[in-house]
C-alpha cells in the first residue's frame, strides 16, 4: 500500500517537474522519503520472483559510458533491462528511474538489471541492490575533496563487489587487478584488458599501494588497436571490430569490460558480433564526444570529470581543436590537478569560462597556451565563443567542460532532456 | 645564470598538482633569461646535494609508505643541503615528511628527514576545501586537502587564515617553505617563486615581460575569485 502510494506520488512530482522543464532526481528522493527501503523492496521482488541477474558497474571513470553498452549488448540480444540513466547513479537518481516501469505494487518485469554505481554510495546501494555481478572499471585520482585518498576508493570499490559471484576486473588497472586477485579464492573473476602498445603510458590508474605484480589471468576480452573510434578487441582470442561511440583508447577498455559483462550474464546465448554491433550502433553518451549543433554549426562536447578523464580526451584528439571553448566551474572544487595535465595537443584556447576560468587561465599562461578571452559567466562566454571563432579547417567546434558546464551547456542549447533523472 | 631544482618522488608524492610548484619555478625563471634545469629524484636514486630549490609535493598513504624506505638518504642529503642555502618548498605529506615522524593511518609510522622540529599526528576530521590567509603582508589562497596536523615548534607560513577552521597553516623557516596549498601554490601567488628565484639567481624576474605579466595577472584574478568563493 505505502508502496502504491510512493509510487504514484513519485510519478505525480516528476510530471510536474517535467512540465516546469526540468527533471532531476527528486521524484525518486520523495520515493524513499515515504519508503526509504524501496530500492531494496524492488530488488529483492525482482530476484525471489525468478533468478535476475543483477549487474553493477563501478570505478572512477566510464561508468555511464560501459553501463550503457552492456545494456545495448543485452537488449541486442532480446532481453528486458532495467538500468539507471547515464549519471543517475545515487540512491534517488535509481529510485526515479524505477518508477517509469515498476507496478504499483513494486514489481519490475525484466531480465536483467544493470545499474550504475557511485563508488561512495554504492557500498549503502550494495546492501540494497545485492548484485549477483560486479563489473570494476577503474580507480583513478578523483573528486579527492570527497574521496580524500584513492586508497579509501579502492575499498569502496571492494565493497560493492563483494556480494556478488561474478566480479568483472580491468586488468590493465593495477587497483582493480589487484582486487580481482583478492577475490580470485572465492569468487569467479574475469578479466578484461588492454595490450601495453596501445596504451603505453597506462590507463592513469592512481598509486594507492597496489604494485603492478602480475596475475595468472587470461583476459577475456583485450583491447588490441584503437584508431580514433575503431577498436578492435580480442574476444576469447578472436578478434572483433567496434566502432566506438567517441574515440579514445578509454572508450575502447569500456567496451571491453561491456562485452565481458554481457559473455557472462548471457553464457550460452552470448553472440560476439551482436554485442559488437550493439556497440557500434551507440550514440555517445551525454556530453562523452557527443555533437550538439550551436551556432549552426556542429559542436563536439567533451566532459572532463577529472585528470585522468581529461588526459585520457586529449591524448584521443586526432588533431589540435580549432574553435576552442573550455568552461570548468564549482562543480569542480579543487582544480589542483590541473598542472599534471600534458597540454601538448592544445595550441589555443579561444574562450575560457566557468567560476575556475582565472585557475585555467593561469595554467594555461604557464603552458605557454594563447587564449582569446577570458570569461567567469558562462552565457557571456558562450556567446563570445560563437562570435569569435568560425569553424573552418575543422568542420566542428570543440567544447572541453566539466559536469555542470556540460549540463548548462546542452540546456542552453535546447537539448532538454536531463542526465540523472 | 642558472636555476637548479630538484623534484623529489614525483612518481609517488605529488597527488594534487603539486609540479605546478616546479613549472612556476622553472618558467618564470626561464621568462627571466635563467637556464632553469629540473631534475626528478626517485625513491631508490641518490639526492644531489647541490641545487638550488629542492620540491617535495603531497601524497597519500600509500605514497607516504612507498617513499618511507627513501628518507635516511633524504634526511642526510637535503639536511646538508639546506645548509648551504638550498630553499625546500614542501607541500602536504611532503611538508609532513621533513619533520621527525609522520603517523600513519592504522598506527604505523614514517621516520621524517628532521629538517624541522614537528611530529605530525592524524586530525579527527579531514580539512578540505579553499583557503585565503596571508604570509607576512602578502594575501595568499590555495586549496587544503590534509589528514594530518604537524605539532612542534616552528613559525608557520600562511597566517590569518579566512575559510578553514585553522588559523595557520604549515612552515615558515630559513630556507623552508612548508605548506598545505598544492599544486598551485607557487603560481597562483608568484610572489614567492620570484624571490626564491632572486635569492639564488641574483636576477629579479622580468615583471614586464609579457610572458611574467599575463602569468602573474591570471594569478592575481585567481586569487580574487577564490576569495569570491570564500564569500570575502
Ligand atoms: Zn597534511
Amino acid at each position: 500500500m505505502l508502496v502504491a502510494l510512493a509510487v504514484l506520488l513519485g510519478r505525480f512530482v516528476r510530471v510536474v517537474t517535467r512540465m516546469r522543464g526540468g527533471g532531476s532526481a527528486l521524484p525518486g528522493w520523495v520515493v524513499l522519503k515515504l519508503v526509504p527501503d524501496f530500492v531494496a523492496r524492488v530488488m529483492t521482488r525482482i530476484q525471489s520472483d525468478h533468478a535476475v541477474p543483477v549487474a553493477v558497474v563501478t570505478g572512477s571513470n566510464g561508468k555511464s559510458t560501459t553501463t550503457s553498452m552492456a545494456v545495448a549488448i543485452l537488449e541486442a540480444h532480446g532481453k528486458r533491462v532495467f538500468s539507471n540513466p547515464s549519471g543517475g547513479n545515487l540512491p534517488q537518481g535509481i529510485a526515479s528511474a524505477m518508477l517509469t516501469d515498476v507496478t504499483l505494487g513494486g514489481t519490475l518485469s525484466v531480465d536483467a538489471v544493470v545499474l550504475e554505481l557511485d563508488e561512495a554510495y554504492g557500498v549503502q546501494l550494495a546492501d540494497a541492490v545485492r548484485p549477483s555481478h560486479a563489473l570494476l572499471l577503474n580507480i583513478q585520482v578523483d573528486q579527492l575533496n570527497r574521496f580524500f585518498e584513492p586508497e579509501r576508493v579502492v575499498e569502496m570499490v571492494r565493497r560493492i563487489a563483494e556480494p556478488a559471484h561474478t566480479v568483472i576486473v580491468n586488468d590493465s588497472d593495477a587497483n582493480t587487478r589487484s582486487l580481482g586477485n583478492q577475490f580470485a579464492p572465492t569468487h569467479d573473476v574475469v578479466g578484461f584488458d588492454v595490450v601495453d602498445r596501445v596504451a603505453p603510458d597506462g590507463v592513469y590508474g592512481a598509486n594507492a599501494g597496489n604494485d603492478a605484480a602480475k596475475d595468472a589471468r587470461t583476459p577475456l576480452v583485450s583491447v588490441t588497436a584503437v584508431d580514433g573510434v575503431n577498436t578492435t578487441l580480442a574476444y576469447a582470442g578472436e578478434p572483433l571490430a567496434v566502432r566506438l561511440p567517441s574515440p579514445g583508447v578509454h572508450y575502447a577498455v569500456d567496451a571491453a569490460g561491456a562485452l565481458a559483462l554481457g559473455a557472462r550474464l548471457l553464457g550460452d546465448e552470448f553472440d560476439s558480433s551482436v554485442a559488437a554491433s550493439a556497440i557500434s550502433d551507440m550514440k555517445p553518451v551525454y556530453g562523452r564526444g557527443e555533437t550538439v549543433e550551436a551556432f549552426g554549426s556542429p559542436l563536439t562536447i567533451v566532459m572532463m570529470k577529472n585528470h585522468p578523464s581529461l588526459q585520457a580526451n586529449l591524448d584521443a584528439l586526432s588533431e589540435t581543436p580549432e574553435s576552442l571553448y573550455l568552461a570548468v566551474d564549482d562543480g569542480t572544487p579543487d582544480p589542483s590537478w590541473i598542472y599534471d595535465i600534458d597540454l601538448s595537443r592544445l595550441d589555443h584556447v579561444d574562450v575560457v569560462s566557468g567560476s575556475k576560468a582565472w585557475q585555467w587561465e593561469t595554467r594555461l599562461a604557464y603552458a605557454e597556451i594563447p587564449t582569446g578571452v577570458v570569461e567567469q559567466d558562462a552565457r557571456t562566454a558562450f556567446e563570445a565563443f560563437g562570435t569569435n571563432t568560425s569553424p573552418k579547417r575543422q568542420k566542428h567546434r570543440t567544447a572541453i567542460v566539466n559536469y555542470e558546464q556540460m549540463m548548462d551547456l546542452r540546456r542552453e542549447l535546447g537539448y532538454m532532456e536531463i542526465e540523472g533523472e | 645564470m642558472t636555476l637548479r631544482i630538484v623534484h623529489l618522488y614525483p612518481r609517488e608524492l605529488g597527488m594534487f598538482g603539486d609540479v605546478g610548484n616546479v613549472i612556476a619555478l622553472q618558467m618564470r625563471a626561464r621568462w627571466s633569461g635563467i637556464v632553469a634545469s629540473v631534475e626528478s629524484v626517485g625513491v631508490s636514486d641518490a639526492v644531489p646535494e647541490n641545487a638550488d630549490v629542492y620540491m617535495i609535493g603531497s601524497g597519500s598513504t600509500a605514497g607516504l609508505r612507498a617513499v618511507a624506505e627513501a628518507m635516511p638518504t633524504l634526511a642526510r642529503s637535503l639536511t646538508r643541503a639546506h645548509s648551504a642555502g638550498a630553499t625546500v618548498v614542501a607541500i602536504g605529506a611532503g611538508l609532513h615528511l621533513l619533520g621527525s615522524r609522520v603517523d600513519i593511518a592504522d598506527g604505523e609510522s614514517v621516520d621524517g628527514a628532521g629538517l624541522i622540529d614537528a611530529t605530525s599526528t592524524l586530525r579527527a576530521e579531514r580539512l578540505v576545501g579553499p583557503l585565503s590567509g596571508s604570509i607576512g603582508k602578502q594575501g595568499v589562497t590555495g586549496y587544503v586537502n590534509s589528514g594530518h596536523q604537524l605539532i612542534g615548534t616552528f613559525n608557520p607560513l600562511v597566517e590569518r587564515i579566512e575559510g578553514l577552521s585553522i588559523e595557520s597553516d604549515g612552515v615558515s623557516a630559513d630556507g623552508i617553505l612548508g605548506t598545505h596549498l598544492h599544486g598551485p601554490f607557487l603560481p597562483m601567488n608568484p610572489k614567492f617563486a620570484d624571490d626564491i628565484i632572486e635569492k639564488h639567481t641574483g636576477v629579479a624576474v622580468d615583471q614586464d615581460d609579457p610572458r611574467v605579466s599575463r602569468a602573474t595577472g591570471a594569478a592575481s584574478h585567481s586569487r580574487v575569485a577564490l576569495r569570491r568563493e570564500l564569500g570575502l
